[in-house]
């Protein structure tokens, strides 16, 4: 006997199955089948989509269309409707959220506030009960006797599994997730020690601004929202103030981990808004990654890359996307000839090694294209010698410097005596913070830089926008391309969390920015960003340029936003 | 601005009180549904899944990428010789591209023997997510044979596609479900707009090349 219930903050009261698992062990088989398509026997799940087309769990399942939230999605002319388990185990009158303020209290709080007739959707159904819901997997018909759509699959799935899947269902996005009260939503900040102090008030004054904005309403959204008629309850229903934590961390990376538990189990937060480390931002991502919790644009070079983790949103992949990018360009314009040698220069730190990484992974896949690499200690000087000895034996046809200002003095130095130079050279303009008077003006033509930004030709009007936005506010325009991240995180939060509705878990919320259009407006550094589910990383390409002589440099384009 | 624009459209009055709610549910990733000019297909859609009909495209001149990373002429590839089954997808969309995919697997099988005459081609509209290493990772999730083939290009080149086939919808989020079919290389396209079943492509593929 399977005892639930609907009402969020009641756990799920549960007997051990037939087979003896525990309700844990049961919810991990039923998420296996939601998210991965396999039965509990680990046979892919089966299923007949589109009136005759057999589709094996590995192909889609559940999660592809429904989401990790269970809440659905939208796509073209095609709807997704919710399927977690206080959705579907309710009378749905109408689309939308649960109405917390119109919740009804104690016995028969599974009622939820209805519309008028004449405002109900066509696609009210009675609640879904264990045996009508397995009916609806299997054979495609609906409590209220409607036959889905087509892109809904009928599932083969025995009574023990089925079991199983309803089990995980009941208790997907049930209860709404810490960081949010009836009046607030709480959010944290990280700034780490190493974080100069102008870095640092350029991410916290942006996003505090774009806050203060949100809390003065300037107009009565709760008024609206329980006054008025439904679609404004909807729109207006998840309007809460904005709390924003600042997480300071101090010392050693490795002691970051503890500090944010610490600082999350005083004040729980909702999700983690941009933020900012010195080095690398991989203890950040896993301890969001293990508590489940959104992370919104960090500002950061060194992202965790990942196919597969899913509560940070970042930019870019930084560094490592533009080692790969310096790849595809050598792959695209080196190909055609056979044998050829590319060298990476590098030092032996971070920096450097995210650069390379990225460089070697993409180049692996290139059959033509044979690369090597020199790898400098972190404190040894780079001089002619030096170079020398490292290229000695070698005539490369290109040759990659991941190397800093300082370091490009000295390889710059060295390249113009080579009597026989490479084809083309390429370095990073991250690495040399902007700093592009290094190049000396005789080698300007050869050395090309990985340029993962709009040019500052092509948005001068978008970064105006910003600039008058921050003298607005009386904030310093410090570091632009920082305050730019933060100015189109500002702009984009508030949606998101009023498509939020009433249904404040954190899957939907990262959820809304997976099924976000492609931007191109708020955001002056990147020339547009591109979301989709499980995508992480909104700007996917990086320009390829080379400098103008004299001091005043202007960068020239050597190739279109390279993408692949 | 997306969400800004939908936004907006939530508010209108409640002409479309169907649309409207069904924007509400499901995401902010929509434009505007509260007209419906297409009540007539949605129609037609209940008792065969599609409508369909019949156009002339003109493909533009452009190269589009294969998961080999080869430069592959569109307007060259389409005028080859033979029958050409065709549809836009992204490897991370939610709804439509698994089931279209699914359906263009099936439809290899019903084919059988006759599928190695049967080119499928499948287009990205998620350009700068979907590399030719992402496509063919998709295309053996939906084991496609050598027939199939996975195109992506650049973004400007992918837009210019979809125009030439009126399938452009201003966001991949807004896509449709469509499948065009040919049966000669200077012939029509048949347009099918909607979810097939892969029988149903099979009977229009075999109506259109008797």
């Amino acid at each position: 006997m399977i005892v639930f219930a609907l009402a969020p903050g009641i756990t799920v009261a549960e007997t051990l199955s037939a087979d003896g698992h525990t309700s844990e062990e049961r919810l991990v088989l039923g998420e296996r089948m939601y998210r991965q398509g396999i039965l509990p026997s680990g046979e892919p799940m089966q299923a007949m989509v589109s009136a005759d087309v057999p589709v094996d769990g590995r192909m889609f399942t559940c999660v592809n269309c429904h989401q990790r939230s269970g809440l659905g999605s939208i796509e073209g002319s095609v709807i997704t409707w919710p399927v977690n388990g206080k959705e579907l185990y309710t009378p749905r009158r109408r689309t939308g959220a649960w109405h917390a303020a119109k919740e009804k209290r104690g016995p028969g709080a599974a009622q939820r506030w209805s519309l008028p007739s004449q405002y109900q959707a066509a696609d009210a159904r009675p609640e879904y009960t264990d045996e009508s819901l397995a009916r609806l997997l299997r054979e495609g018909v609906d409590p209220a006797g409607r036959t889905l759509e087509r892109a809904m699959p009928r599932y083969q799935i025995n009574d023990s599994d089925m079991r199983e899947l309803t089990h995980y269902l009941k208790n997907l996005s049930i209860e709404y997730d810490e960081g949010v009260d009836e009046n607030r939503i709480r959010f944290a900040t990280v700034v780490t020690e190493g974080v100069s102090a102008e870095d640092r008030q350029a991410m916290l004054a942006v996003l505090q601004a774009h806050i203060e904005t949100h809390n003065t309403q300037t107009r009565p959204h709760q008024r609206r929202a329980s006054a008025g008629p439904f679609y404004k309850t909807e729109k207006y229903g998840a309007y809460r103030l904005f709390e924003l934590e600042v997480w300071e961390l101090t010392g050693a990376p490795e002691t970051w981990r503890s500090q944010l538990d610490a600082f999350y189990q005083a004040k729980p937060v909702f999700a983690m808004l941009g933020g900012i480390a010195s080095g690398s931002w991989a203890p950040i991502h896993h301890f969001c990654e293990d508590r489940k919790l959104p992370c919104l644009f960090p500002v950061t070079e060194q992202p965790v890359v990942s196919d597969s983790d899913w509560y940070t949103l970042y930019y870019s992949k930084g560094l490592y996307q533009e080692g790969e990018s310096a790849a595809r360009y050598l792959r695209t314009t080196l190909d055609n000839n056979q044998n050829l040698e590319v060298v990476q220069i590098y030092r032996n730190d971070t920096k450097g090694a995210t650069l390379a990484q990225g460089f070697r992974d993409n180049l692996k896949k290139s059959d033509g294209l044979k690369s090597t690499e020199k790898i400098i200690h972190a404190d040894a000087p780079i001089t002619n010698k030096l170079l020398q000895k490292l290229l000695a034996t070698q005539q490369p046809s290109a040759i990659v410097l991941w190397l800093n200002s300082v370091d490009m003095i000295a390889a710059t130095d060295w390249l113009a005596k080579q009597s026989l130079q490479p084809g083309l050279v390429l370095a990073s303009a991250s690495l040399l913070k902007g700093d592009t008077s290094v190049i000396p003006d005789h080698l300007r033509d050869q050395i090309y830089f990985t340029y993962p930004r709009d040019l500052p030709a092509d948005n001068t009007k978008k970064i105006n926008v910003l600039k008058r936005w921050l003298a607005i506010r009386k904030i310093p325009a410090t570091n632009l391309d920082i305050q730019s991240q933060m100015y189109f995180l500002g702009w984009m939060l508030p949606a998101a969390i009023s498509h939020l509705r009433s249904e404040f878990f954190r899957d939907y919320f990262i959820e809304g920015f997976d099924m976000m259009h492609d931007q191109d407006y708020a955001i002056a550094v990147f020339p547009r960003l591109t979301f989709g589910p499980g995508q992480r990383y909104a700007s996917k390409g990086c320009y390829i340029v080379q400098l103008t002589e004299g001091e005043q440099a202007e960068l020239i384009k050597k190739s279109e936003w390279i993408i692949h | 601005m997306s969400l800004i624009i939908l936004l907006k459209s939530v508010s209108h009055p409640l002409s479309g009180i169907l649309g409207l709610s069904l924007m509400l549910s499901a995401g902010m990733a929509t434009s505007s549904q509260e007209h419906d000019p297409h009540a007539h297909h949605k129609h037609m859609m209940k008792q065969t899944g599609y409508t369909s009909s019949v156009n002339n495209y003109v493909i533009p001149d452009l190269y589009l990428i294969d998961t080999y990373k080869n430069k592959i002429s569109l307007s060259k590839t389409l005028s080859e010789e033979g029958p050409v089954i065709l549809n836009f997808i992204f490897t991370t969309c939610t709804t439509i591209c698994p089931v279209l995919s699914a359906t263009f697997s099936q439809v290899q099988r019903e084919l059988g023997n006759e599928a190695k005459n049967v080119r499928m081609i499948s287009i990205t509209i998620d350009p700068e997510q979907d590399t030719p290493e992402r496509l063919k990772e998709y295309a053996s999730r939906f084991k496609a044979g050598s027939e199939w083939q996975f195109l992506t290009g650049s973004i400007d080149d992918i837009i210019s596609t979809q125009k030439s086939f009126d399938a452009y919808r201003g966001d991949k989020m807004n896509h449709i479900a469509l499948t065009f079919l040919r049966s000669t290389q200077d012939g029509p396209w048949l347009r099918l707009e909607g979810f097939t079943s892969a029988a149903e492509v099979v009977t229009e593929y075999r109506h259109l090349s008797k």
